[in-house]
This record gives structure tokens, sequence and C-alpha cells, in this order.
């Protein structure tokens, strides 16, 4: 999938108003307005999902979880924060708790999760095709990826990372960094 | 300073998250060493093109369609605040519910004789949204089922083993049918038949657990 869509770096007053209302509705169980919620935001769920994972049919399930989430959850949101800003990080943590899971998975079956795989050579580029950063940031290690995607392309600060992820700050720090070597690298090829 | 300044401090130059004195020594040698300054000037085009990548990209067109079909199911649990009247209203069926429907279920595990038997259904409150009263409904079952369930927890030692399978073998269909109920009104919302039937279902489990916990507590 390309990263196509127009940029949207936030929502207008009157847009995240006219969100706050569909939610308070949607909150009382009317699927309509939930639509209306989902047409809004779900470019940018899907955007988010997609860099944090890296794959298209796995930003795909997440996006999906996400929605579904949010449906439930609804009840929680209690408007004191924009709709959109609850519902961002909402959908972080449907994503990281997806990887979780799988951490949990893989070992059971006694393999490591791939957090702790070592910085592996960026695949070799076609010659004269330059590697854009969206397809490198898709190449970085999960977790490399998810902070460089929460830190440097969704502007969340390093206080922030660590409470959604769990991470230490400096384990954060060092995996920014290790990012933003390797797509240095990756794009200097 | 002679030595180059590794990718860490570079990177943390960039967030501002060096103290003064490991700032003022950074500058220092970045004022001049041009390897050093290259490279932080090429960590920060990297971040700054992160910065303006679009946030937004195209969504398949059937997406709200698998998204509409995962939470019709969950439908009814998706309201969690109601209006007053509507929430009243919901209490009043849900009351209604408790009185009338049957304990067949019960009377045929917990009881030696099971004179099953099919009494009317709750009736259905009308004025409100359908969607709304069943979710109201159902949360107030699931509130009480809850608080039910922990009672017969605390007191399960004193129940036979056979009788503790009994109860969790019909809880286990109940809650079957219970879920056959919600997805089919999901897909049928107006459907009282349907309303009612999954409220009968509620009505079971409770009766069910509340005769466990008192038979738990008898013996």
């Amino acid at each position: 999938m390309s990263l196509t869509g127009s940029i949207v770096r936030g929502l207008s007053p009157g847009v995240a108003d006219e969100s706050a209302e569909w939610a308070r509705r949607a909150r009382d169980g009317d699927v309509e307005a939930f639509e209306r919620l989902y047409r809004t935001h779900a470019p940018r769920v899907r955007g988010l999902c997609l860099r944090l994972c890296g794959d298209a049919q796995r930003a795909e399930e997440a996006a999906q979880d996400a929605w579904v989430r949010t449906w439930e959850r609804l009840s929680t949101w209690r408007g004191d924060a924009a709709f959109g800003t609850w519902l961002h990080r909402l959908t972080v943590n449907v994503v990281l708790e997806s990887f979780r899971a799988e951490r949990r998975r893989l070992a059971r079956v006694g393999l490591a999760g791939d957090e702790d795989e070592p910085d592996a050579p960026a695949a070799q580029n076609e010659p004269g095709d330059a590697m854009d950063l969206e397809r490198a940031i898709a190449r970085l290690p999960r977790g490399a990826r998810m902070v460089f995607v929460l830190h440097d392309v969704e502007g969340y600060r390093h206080p922030e990372i660590a409470a959604m992820t769990g991470l230490a700050e400096g384990t954060l720090r060092a995996q920014l960094c290790r990012a933003r070597r390797l797509l240095m690298e990756m794009l200097a090829r | 300073m002679t030595q180059h300044l590794d990718d860490q401090l570079l990177s943390d130059f960039l967030d501002d998250g060096l103290d003064a004195s490991e700032r003022t020594r950074a500058d220092a040698h970045l004022a001049t060493c041009g390897a050093c300054a290259s490279r932080l000037a090429l960590m920060r085009s990297v971040v700054t093109q992160a910065t303006t990548l679009p946030r937004s990209v195209d969504v398949p067109p059937d997406e709200w369609q698998r998204i509409r079909a995962r939470i019709g199911a969950r439908e009814w649990r998706g309201a969690g605040t109601m209006p007053w009247w509507t929430r009243r209203s919901a209490l009043l069926a849900a009351a209604l519910a408790l009185v009338m429907v049957s304990s067949g279920v019960t009377a045929l595990l917990l009881r030696p004789e099971p004179p099953v038997t099919t009494q009317a259904p709750p009736p259905v409150v009308k004025g409100v949204p359908a969607t709304a009263r069943v979710a109201a409904i159902e949360d107030e079952y699931a509130a009480t089922a809850q608080q039910l369930e922990r009672e017969l927890a605390a007191r399960k030692h004193a129940l036979a083993p056979e009788t503790i399978a009994a109860v969790e073998r019909s809880l286990r269909t109940i809650d079957a049918a219970i879920v056959e109920a919600r997805e089919a009104l999901a897909r049928d919302p107006g459907s009282e038949t349907l309303e009612r039937l999954l409220v009968a279902g509620h009505g079971q489990k409770i009766e069910l657990l509340r005769r466990a916990a008192r038979l738990a507590t008898q013996s």
C-alpha cells in the first residue's frame, strides 16, 4: 500500500467538535454516528497502523481491531480529551498489544521476539532505485520502528512513549538512535 | 576534542537530551569537526523527513463493512452511557424479565424432577430505541451475573463435583444461546421475538446462578 493520502496533521476545530458530538452519540449506541467517526478518522488510523506494523496485512488487522476496540471502549471516553487524540492513543495500544501477544506466542515455541533481533542488513535496492523513507521505516526492526514512528513521525515525547510501551527511557533512546542510524544507512545506498 | 561523537550522542543532541556540560562539549566539537557535523546533518534530515510524512493513507472501500460486521455481534455492549430515561426503562424491563423468566434450566439441573415449562417471555418496553434498550438490559444482567458468579465461586467448595459440573455445563449452554440470540438480533435489530429470547437467556442465567449460590449456602 502506498502512502498517498492527504496530510492530516490535526483536525480543524469544526471537525473536532463534530467528532465529539458523534462520539457522544456513538457512545449511546448510535452506529451511524460511529460510522461518521470512522469515515473521518479511518485514514489516520490506517496510516498509524501501517507505519507501526510495517506490513499491510498486519496493519489491516490492527486497524480493524482498533475500531472494534473503539466501539467497545467508547464509554470510557469522557470528552475531556479530543476524540482524535483518544482514538490515536487507543490505536497505538492495540498495535502494541498485538506485538506483545505475538512475542508471547513466539516465546512459547522457543523463538525470540524480534525486538531483540540484530540489526538486519537492509535489503538490496534495485539499481537506480533509491529507497524512500517510507519503505526504509517498514524495514526497521520492530522495536526500533515502533519508537521511531511514535517519536519522530507522530511526535510523542519520550515519557509518553515510555508510558505506552513500558520501555525504560534509556532503552527507548537507544532504540531511537538505532532506528535513525539504520535509516541513514538505508537511505544512503 | 579529537574523538568523534557517537550516534547515540548525536541522537540525544537532536532531541535536546544532553545536559549542559555534554551540550557544551558537543557544540565545541561540532564547530571544528566536519565529519561529525555532516553526520548530525544527515541524521537531522532523516528526522525532518519523518515529520513531513503524510499521516493518512487510503482506506480499503470495504473496510467499514467488515468492521460493522464485527461490532454487530457486540453492538449491545457498546453503549456504556445511557440517558436516564433509557436506563430507567431498561431497569424496568430487566426487573420484569427476572420475575417472569422461566427457571426451567435450573429446575432441570438442580431438582430431582424436571418440570420444564416455557413461560411467557418478558414484555418489551416500548418507547426507547431497541439498540439502547437491549444494551442497557444486557449491562444490568452482566453486572448481576458477575456478582452472583463471585458469590458462587466463594462457596463452590460446598457443592458436589457433579453439581458443579452440571451448573457449568448449563451455563455454557445458556451463554451459547445468549450469544446466538445477540448475533441474530444484530442482524435483525427490530425483532421483538429475538429481543425477548435474548432477555430470557439472561434471565435463565441469573436464575441458575442464584439457585446454585443458594444451594451452596445451604449445603
